[in-house]
């Protein structure tokens, strides 16, 4: 993960200004994730945080805490034909996709009531 | 060539600028997409809502752009392409059903549709101008 640190800006971006238990929070959060059409996980969450008014840290926790436990799927036990599915639980969604090794993971999170 | 790097230089500094006004604008349609959210649009149980739709097309449109922005290409372009012509707001009944209410009831949310679509355009036009700038190997 060091080396990644330094090869990816947005990465670097994101950590900073965190102390170390804090860092260890967010790369633990940002393995839930899928870069999807961005070039890396971090510049995705980044862009997500940005445009949704969080920090990073924040909406990673938000994302993270979200309980899939009586919320509803869509599709219900199947995904899209472009891969994706969500749950949503309340005002709380959380999109998700098949990485390459067949792990679900988050592409983006939100609440509508934001 | 001087031109082709300038057309390129253009594009890239233009979808920049696009992507933090849709930062903005999306931000604008929070109002909006409160209302939209309680709003039956009779789907069914296994659709997305068009809120729902938007936000993933926004979350691929957007990461193609950032990528632009940062690096001034993508990986793997050709799929990016292609990718980026299926992307279009007009191949989705959802999007488009709340693109019609939006005219008269969300001028927000329309806005930030027809904003979305243009950056879709304008990222597509830039890998396009990129990728017949590049010689053809052999």
């Amino acid at each position: 993960m060091q080396d990644e640190i330094f090869d990816d800006p947005y990465l670097a971006e994101i950590l900073n200004g965190y102390n170390d238990t804090e860092i260890s929070e967010i790369l633990k959060y940002l393995n839930e994730w899928d870069a999807g059409t961005y070039s890396s996980v971090a510049q995705s969450v980044l862009d997500h945080a940005k445009r949704k008014g969080f920090t990073v840290l924040r909406y990673l926790r938000k994302a993270h805490n979200f309980n899939q436990k009586g919320s509803v799927r869509v599709p219900r036990s199947h995904y899209r034909q472009d891969g994706s599915a969500i749950y949503r639980k309340g005002t709380e969604y959380l999109i998700v996709r098949l990485d390459q090794y067949g792990i679900e993971k988050i592409v983006t999170y939100g609440i509508n009531e934001e | 060539m001087i031109k082709v790097h300038n057309q390129i230089n253009v594009h890239q500094d233009y979808i920049s600028q696009l992507l933090e006004q849709l930062t903005i604008g999306y931000q604008n349609t929070k109002l909006e997409r409160q209302q939209i959210s309680k709003k039956d649009f009779l789907i069914s149980a296994e659709d997305f809502t068009p809120l729902e739709e938007l936000e993933l097309l926004t979350v691929n449109i957007r990461g193609y752009a950032c990528q632009i922005e940062a690096t001034g290409m993508v990986k793997n372009d050709k799929q990016a392409i292609a990718e980026l012509q299926k992307l279009s707001v007009f191949n989705n009944h959802l999007i488009v059903k709340l693109y019609s209410e939006a005219r008269s009831q969300y001028p927000q949310i329309q806005l930030y549709i027809s904003m979305l679509d243009y950056l879709r355009l304008l990222v597509l036009e830039y890998l396009q101008i990129l990728q017949s700038s590049q010689p053809i190997s052999a």
